[in-house]
C-alpha cells in the first residue's frame, strides 16, 4: 500500500512544477468560485458559490484555493519532506505513521509570506464587509479531485469553528490542509483508488452564523431513497450537534410537491453546541423546557423546504443541505442561511448496479433472475 | 357426479399438491358446468403453456380443478437445480421480447385473435346444419385454448418485468403502490377499453347534435330502439350503432361466465352509458384528465430520474416502459382476450341450445350453459335420438346448491400460511401478484371497518352504492362511491360519476384499480367483504392510498 502512496506521490510532483502561480490566484471569494474556478476550490466551495449567485442567503466568505495549497508544498519544500517520509515509511508499511508526519510537517511549516499576507487581507475585507472589527469564521476544507464529479470526501476534512483573528484564521487553513492526510483519508483514498495526484485541498473561511436553531435538509428521503420526500433534522443551536449526532434531532418529513409535513418525530434535545467566549465552540445543555418542543415551526419547515426543493431542482440532483436559523430571528424575517450544499452520493445502485459493458436488456432479464427468481 | 371430466377434484390430488387455492376473483359466485369446463381445460392449459413457453426458471405453471362451482388452484415449482440452470437459459432467450418488442408482440396477438374471433362470427348460427354448428364449437374450442395460451404467456412475461419495477421502487426509491408517485408513474395510457367508452360519448354527442337526446333519454331499450326507427336520422344512428356493437360489444356482463347476454344481443347497457352521457358536458372528462396524468406522470420522471445515475438511466427506461405497458396490457387483454372468446363461447353453444331445444333434446335455450362440450358431441348429429333433461336438471339443482354454500377458500392438508409458503417458493409471477402479494394489512391503530389494499391513492367521503352486477349499475348517483365484488371493462364509463371505488377481490393491476388512477379517483381493492359489511345509501370514508375503508354513523 505504501509504495502506492509514493508512486502517486511523484507523479503529483512532477505535475506541480510546471505550475505559476500569482497571489490573487489564492484566494477566491465565494461569489466567484464558478465556472473554470470551481476546479480550484472543490465542490463545497463551488457549491456555495452557485448558490450565492442563485440569490440563496449564504453566508460571505472566500476561499483558499487549492493553488495556494500546492504553492506551500512546492515553495517551503514541504512537498520534497513529503516524499521522502513516503519513502522512508515504505519500508515499515505503516500509514499511520506516515500520515502523523505528513500532517506534523504541513502544521510546523511556516507559510509563505505570499500566502499569508493574500488570506490576512481577504480576513480583512471580509471585517469591513461585515463591519466587524475581527469577525468569527468557519474555517471548512474542500477537497479537490479532478474529473471526479460525484466523489464524496465528506467527513473525512475538518471544519473549524467560530474561529475569531487573522493568526487564528492562518493557523486553521494549515490544519485544514493536514486534515487531508489524516489516517481515515488516506486509507480512504487508498481504498477508493483516488491517486493523491488528483486530490488536493481548498479551505473556505465563512462568516459565522449565530445559530439559534440548526440542521440538515436532505432533498430526498435518505432512509429509503424516496424522492417525493425531504427530510429536515434539526437541533438549538449551531447545526454541529446534528451532524456530528451528539443528541436525536428532530426529525421532519416534508412532501416535496406540497411542503405537507408527512410525519414528525420530536427529538430529545438534551445538548446543544453553541460559539465558546473566546472563539470555538461548546457543548451546552439545553433549558429542560426545550428539550422535547419542536426547534421549527411549520412555517419555518415550509420555507426550508422550497428552498431545498428549488435548490434540488437548480442541481438536478439530490441534495444535502447545511442550514441554520440565526438568532435574530423573527416572524417576519427568519434569518434563514444556508452554509453547504453538497449532493447526495449514497444513490449507489447496490445490487442493481449494470456493470457498463453489460447489454441493457441482459441487465434487466439478470435482475429478472437474481431479483424475481432468486437465481 | 361428473361436471368436468378429468378435472373435478378429488382427494386423489391431494397426492399431487397438498394444496389448492380457491380462485375467488373469477369463481364467485359459482361457475356454471359449460363455464367451467372451458375455463378448466383451458386457463390450466394456457397456464401450463405459459410457463413452458417463457421457460419460468422455478414454476412450470398452475393446474386447476373444479369443485362445486370453483375453480382451484395450485402452482408446480421446480426443484432439480439442473432443470433449473436449463430452463433459466432458456428464460433468458424468451423474456427479450416483453422488453424490445412489446408492441409488435402484443399486435400481432390482437391481430390473431381478432382474426379467428371473425371466423367464428362468419359463421350464420341460424342457417348453419348441425354437423357445421358442431364444426363451430370445435373451432371455438380451438379459439378458446389458443385465447389462454396468448393469454398466460403474455401476462407471465408482463407481470414478470412489472413486479421487477415494484422491487426496484421498493428498493431504490422508496416508493410502492401505497404511493401516489409510484401511480403515476404507470397511469395516462390510452386502451382500447376507454377507446370503447369513446365511442359510446361520440355517439351521445351525435345523438344531441341530431336531436336525437330525447329519444335516447329512456330506460326502456325497447322503446329507444322503436323511436329511433321512426325518423332517417334516427335510423342511421341506430345503424351506426349496430354496427360499432358488432365490433366493439362482445363483452360479457360478467368477466368470467357466460349465463349473461353480451352487448351484441342486449344493447342495453351500452345504451344506458350513452344517455348518462348525455347529461354530460362537451369534453370527454378522460381526454382532459388524460392530459393532466400525461403531465403528473412526466414530472413525477423528472424528480424520480435525479436518483438514477445517468449511466444507469438506460436500463431504468427500458425497464419503466416495459413496466407501464402492464395497465393497458391488464385492461385490453380483458377486452381482447377474455371477454371477447366468452363472448364467441355463448354465441356458440348458444345457438347449439337453441338447437337441441328445436330437436327436444332440451326444454330452454339456455338449459345449455348446464352441459359440457362431450354432451353436445355425442348429441348433436342425431339430437332428436336424445333427452339431455334430466342431466340438465340435476345439474342445475346442484348448481343451485353451490350458490347457497360458499366454497371453502382452501382444499387439502395445509393451513393458509404453510400454502401461501409452498406457493412463495415456486416464485410464480402471477401467484405472487394476485394470490400473495395483495393481502390486506388490519391495522389496529386505524380502527377502520375494512382494510384493503391501494388501488389507487386518495381520500373520499359519499354515499356508498353496493353494485353487484352490470344491470344495476344504473341505480348509480353522481359523486356516489361503488362498493362492487369486483368491476370489469363494461363498467368503465361510470367511474366518471363516482367519487371512489371498493372492490371485494382484486390487486393493483385489476380492472378496478386500472381505471381509477385513469379517473384519479381513490380505490380500495381486496376489502374481501365489502359488499357484505357496507349497506347502500350509508356513507362511507376511504383513503386510497392506505386501504382503509371507515363506514360512518348516520347523521
Amino acid at each position: 500500500m505504501v509504495l502506492m502512496v509514493m508512486s502517486l506521490f511523484f507523479q503529483m510532483s512532477k505535475r506541480a512544477i510546471g505550475m505559476m502561480f500569482t497571489s490573487t490566484a489564492f484566494i477566491c471569494w465565494f461569489e466567484d468560485c464558478i465556472g473554470e474556478r470551481s476546479a480550484d476550490v472543490g465542490n463545497k466551495l463551488s457549491g456555495l458559490g452557485r448558490m450565492l449567485n442563485d440569490g440563496v442567503p449564504v453566508p460571505p466568505g472566500f476561499a483558499v484555493t487549492r493553488q495556494a495549497y500546492e504553492y506551500f508544498l512546492e515553495n517551503t519544500g514541504v512537498g520534497k519532506q513529503i516524499k521522502k517520509v513516503v519513502e522512508l515509511s515504505t519500508l515499515s508499511g505503516d500509514t499511520r505513521t506516515l500520515a502523523e508526519s505528513i500532517r506534523e510537517q504541513i502544521l510546523v511549516t511556516p507559510l509563505p509570506s505570499e500566502i499569508e499576507l493574500a488570506i490576512a487581507r481577504a480576513y480583512e475585507e471580509l471585517a469591513q464587509k461585515t463591519g466587524r472589527t475581527s469577525p468569527e469564521v468557519a474555517v471548512r476544507s474542500s477537497a479537490t479531485a479532478e474529473d471526479m464529479p460525484d466523489a464524496s470526501f465528506a467527513g473525512l476534512q475538518d471544519t473549524f469553528l467560530a474561529v475569531v483573528g487573522v493568526h487564528q484564521v492562518l493557523a486553521n487553513v494549515q490544519r485544514c490542509w493536514a486534515s487531508l492526510f489524516t489516517e481515515r483519508a488516506v486509507n480512504y483514498r487508498l481504498n477508493m483508488g483516488y491517486s493523491f495526484n488528483e486530490v488536493s485541498i481548498s479551505v473556505g473561511i465563512q462568516l459565522m452564523v449565530a445559530a439559534d436553531t440548526a440542521g440538515v435538509l436532505f432533498t430526498i428521503n435518505p432512509t429509503t431513497g424516496n424522492p417525493f420526500e425531504m427530510v429536515i433534522e434539526a437541533n438549538w443551536g449551531l447545526g454541529e450537534s446534528v451532524v456530528q449526532g451528539l443528541v436525536t434531532p428532530d426529525q421532519y418529513l416534508v412532501h416535496k410537491k406540497s411542503l405537507d409535513l408527512v410525519r414528525e418525530e420530536i427529538g430529545t434535545k438534551h445538548v446543544q453546541v453553541v460559539q465558546g467566549m473566546n472563539g470555538g465552540t461548546t457543548i451546552k445543555e439545553v433549558l429542560p423546557d426545550y428539550q422535547t418542543v419542536p426547534c421549527l415551526s411549520s412555517s419555518e419547515l415550509k420555507l426550508l423546504g422550497d428552498h431545498g426543493r428549488s435548490l434540488e431542482t437548480k442541481y438536478g440532483i439530490p441534495l444535502d443541505i447545511e442550514w441554520a436559523l440565526s438568532e435574530l430571528r423573527t416572524d417576519r424575517d427568519p434569518c434563514l442561511h444556508f452554509l453547504q450544499v453538497r449532493p447526495i452520493t449514497t444513490h449507489y445502485m447496490g445490487s442493481w448496479h449494470k456493470d457498463p459493458q453489460r447489454d441493457p436488456t441482459d441487465h434487466i432479464i439478470d435482475l429478472l433472475l437474481s431479483k424475481r427468481f432468486s437465481i | 357426479m361428473v361436471v368436468v371430466p378429468g378435472f373435478d377434484f378429488s382427494e386423489e390430488d391431494l397426492i399431487q399438491s397438498p394444496y389448492w387455492f380457491l380462485d375467488a376473483t373469477h369463481s364467485v359466485p359459482p361457475w356454471t358446468p359449460m363455464f367451467g369446463w372451458f375455463w378448466v381445460n383451458f386457463c390450466r392449459h394456457g397456464m401450463q403453456y405459459g410457463a413452458e413457453t417463457l421457460n419460468l426458471p422455478t414454476s412450470r405453471g398452475w393446474d386447476w380443478r373444479f369443485n362445486s362451482g370453483g375453480g382451484y388452484l395450485t402452482v408446480y415449482g421446480v426443484s432439480d437445480p439442473e432443470v433449473i440452470r436449463r430452463r433459466t437459459e432458456a428464460f433468458r432467450v424468451s423474456i427479450r421480447p416483453f422488453l424490445e418488442n412489446y408492441d409488435d408482440l402484443w399486435t400481432g396477438f390482437k391481430q390473431e385473435m381478432l382474426g379467428r374471433y371473425e371466423q367464428l362470427k362468419a359463421v350464420d348460427v341460424e342457417r348453419a346444419t348441425n354437423g357445421e354448428l358442431l364444426q363451430l364449437l370445435e373451432a371455438t374450442v380451438d379459439t378458446t385454448r389458443r385465447m389462454w395460451e396468448i393469454h398466460m404467456y403474455m401476462m407471465y412475461g408482463v407481470y414478470s418485468v412489472y413486479s421487477l419495477f415494484e422491487d426496484l421502487c421498493q428498493d431504490l426509491l422508496g416508493i410502492d403502490d401505497t404511493t401516489p408517485e409510484f401511480h403515476a408513474l404507470v397511469s395516462g395510457y390510452d386502451n382500447k377499453v376507454f377507446q370503447v367508452d369513446r365511442r359510446l360519448w361520440e355517439f351521445s354527442r351525435r345523438a344531441h347534435g341530431e336531436g336525437l337526446s330525447e329519444v335516447l333519454d329512456q330506460a326502456d331499450t325497447q322503446t329507444i330502439i322503436r323511436r329511433l326507427k321512426e325518423s332517417e336520422v334516427g335510423r342511421l344512428w341506430l345503424t351506426d350503432f349496430n354496427n360499432f356493437l358488432l365490433e366493439d360489444g362482445w363483452r360479457l356482463q360478467r368477466m368470467a361466465e357466460i349465463n349473461m347476454p353480451s352487448w351484441v344481443e342486449d344493447p342495453t347497457p351500452a345504451l344506458q352509458i350513452v344517455r348518462r352521457f348525455l347529461s354530460g358536458d362537451d369534453t370527454f372528462q378522460l381526454d382532459v384528465k388524460r392530459q393532466e396524468l400525461i403531465q403528473d406522470r412526466q414530472e413525477t420522471l423528472n424528480t424520480l430520474i435525479t436518483r438514477i445515475p445517468p449511466d444507469e438511466r438506460e436500463w431504468f427506461n427500458l425497464l419503466l416502459t416495459a413496466a407501464q405497458h402492464a395497465g393497458s396490457f391488464s385492461e385490453e387483454h380483458n377486452h381482447y382476450l377474455d371477454l371477447y372468446t366468452h363472448a364467441m363461447i355463448r354465441r356458440t353453444v348458444l345457438a347449439i341450445g337453441k338447437r337441441l331445444v328445436a330437436a327436444g333434446t332440451i326444454d330452454d335455450s339456455e338449459d345449455v350453459f348446464f352441459l359440457i362440450p362431450e354432451d353436445i358431441r355425442r348429441t348433436m348429429w342425431v339430437p332428436e335420438a336424445h333427452r339431455l333433461q334430466r342431466l340438465i336438471d340435476e345439474r342445475r339443482s346442484q348448481w343451485k346448491e353451490w350458490q347457497q354454500q360458499p366454497n371453502p377458500p382452501l382444499l387439502g392438508s395445509l393451513g393458509i400460511d404453510q400454502a401461501i409458503k409452498e406457493l412463495v417458493v415456486t416464485k410464480d409471477p402471477i401467484a405472487l401478484k394476485v394470490v400473495v402479494g395483495s393481502m390486506p394489512q388490519v391495522k389496529t391503530d386505524v380502527q377502520a371497518d375494512l382494510y384493503g389494499t391501494c388501488g389507487s391513492p386518495g381520500l373520499a367521503e359519499g354515499t356508498a352504492r353496493i353494485i353487484l352486477d352490470e344491470s344495476q349499475l344504473g341505480d348509480i348517483q353522481p359523486g356516489d362511491i361503488l362498493v362492487a365484488p369486483t368491476t370489469s371493462p363494461s363498467w368503465t364509463s361510470v367511474f366518471a360519476f363516482l367519487k371512489g371505488v371498493v372492490v371485494d377481490r382484486g390487486a393493483s393491476l385489476s380492472h378496478a384499480a386500472v381505471v381509477g388512477r385513469e379517473y384519479g379517483i381513490p380505490v380500495v381493492m381486496n376489502v374481501f367483504d365489502g359488499t357484505q359489511k357496507i349497506r347502500s345509501g350509508q356513507r362511507i370514508r376511504i383513503d386510497g392510498t392506505h386501504g382503509h375503508v371507515f363506514i360512518l354513523p348516520d347523521e
